[in-house]
């Protein structure tokens, strides 16, 4: 079982979870975080996957881990697109199926995430009229005339829309961050942290920079 | 959403305003203002509460290496250190750049 950043992860309960992780009182008590996670952008080693867990309030969000064993279950981001339908009294709804449509005839590969895309996944009500609406886009390499398509795509819309752009062994970029700023600098979050990038040739490459 | 606001006494002028990074989740916006007060006054607005100590850290961190007497304003999306960090240091390449074409 492949498991990715942005993927949903299912397990039996907080005694799944590795015990080197703080386990927060409200963690067990909540049903957004005792059965379900959030991969988080780390590097997976010795069958360990790094998860996020999300409780009530915005600051009750802790990182934990998770043996691959533990896991029950995978939701990729790419497999709620099918879910949308079952969303129709939710605010994001209307946005989110005009987007389907939009990104559909597109043909891009793509899935909501953040809390939308924890709703579609769980059955679980995280959201409120105020979520932002977060998608990932997967694409094989950055093409400025069709990000740019996207972008106006989303400018029709009444909700923010934040998407990243995820790239295979590279990380992810945020759409805004890479329009407004190729040749300037926009980061690129890898899963050993965030780097500042440019566009050199035609290429992404990382600006040296004393931080 | 909460606001957080720290001052430092900063002694190196910059050249001019600058505004890097991008309105959305997990990023910031910084915006960079010389000030003529010898002081450094940041204003975090952010929507995650709780994080005053790391804004703290961060700021400092970023201060002890740069000294700018400028007003700073970041508006927050939930950005991790790392990022802000980055912000940071890209917001005052582009306030000292002497270059004409940024």
């Amino acid at each position: 079982m492949e498991v990715k950043v942005h993927d949903i992860v299912k397990f039996q309960g907080v005694e799944s979870l590795e015990k080197s992780a703080p386990i927060p009182e409200w963690l067990g008590e909540t049903a957004s975080s005792k059965n379900f996670g959030v991969v988080r952008r780390m590097a997976i080693s010795n069958q360990i996957v790094p998860i996020g867990l999300r409780g009530t309030t915005r600051d009750q969000r802790v990182g934990s881990f998770i043996k691959k064993d533990n896991i029950l279950d995978v939701i990729k981001p790419t497999e709620l697109v099918e879910r949308i339908d079952l969303y129709k009294e939710q605010s994001y709804y209307s946005s989110l199926k005009k987007i389907r449509d939009e990104f559909n005839g597109m043909g891009l590969l793509w899935g909501p995430t953040g809390s939308v895309g924890f709703e579609l996944a769980t059955s679980i009500i995280v959201t409120s009229e105020k979520s932002d609406i977060d998608l990932s886009l997967f694409l094989n390499h950055v093409d400025y005339d069709l990000l740019k398509e996207v972008d106006g795509v989303l400018d029709c819309l009444d909700r923010r829309i934040d998407v990243q752009i995820e790239l295979p062994e590279i990380g992810a970029i945020l759409l805004k961050d890479y329009l407004n700023n190729a040749s300037s600098g926009f980061i690129v979050r890898t899963q050993y942290g965030p780097q500042l990038c440019k566009v050199d040739s035609g290429k992404i490459k990382p600006v040296e920079m004393v931080i | 959403m909460q606001k957080l606001t720290y001052t430092f006494p900063a002694s190196k002028s910059i050249n001019r305003p600058a505004h890097v990074g991008v309105v959305g989740s997990g990023d910031l916006e910084v915006l960079v203002e010389p000030s003529n007060n010898n002081e450094a006054s940041f204003e975090v607005r952010t929507g995650i509460t709780g994080f005053q100590e790391t804004w703290k850290k961060v700021i400092e961190r970023f201060m002890s290496q740069n000294d700018i007497a400028a007003n700073i304003t970041i508006n927050d999306f939930g950005a991790t250190p790392g990022v802000v960090s980055i912000r940071l240091a890209q917001a005052v390449e582009v306030s000292t750049n002497d270059a004409t074409n940024n």
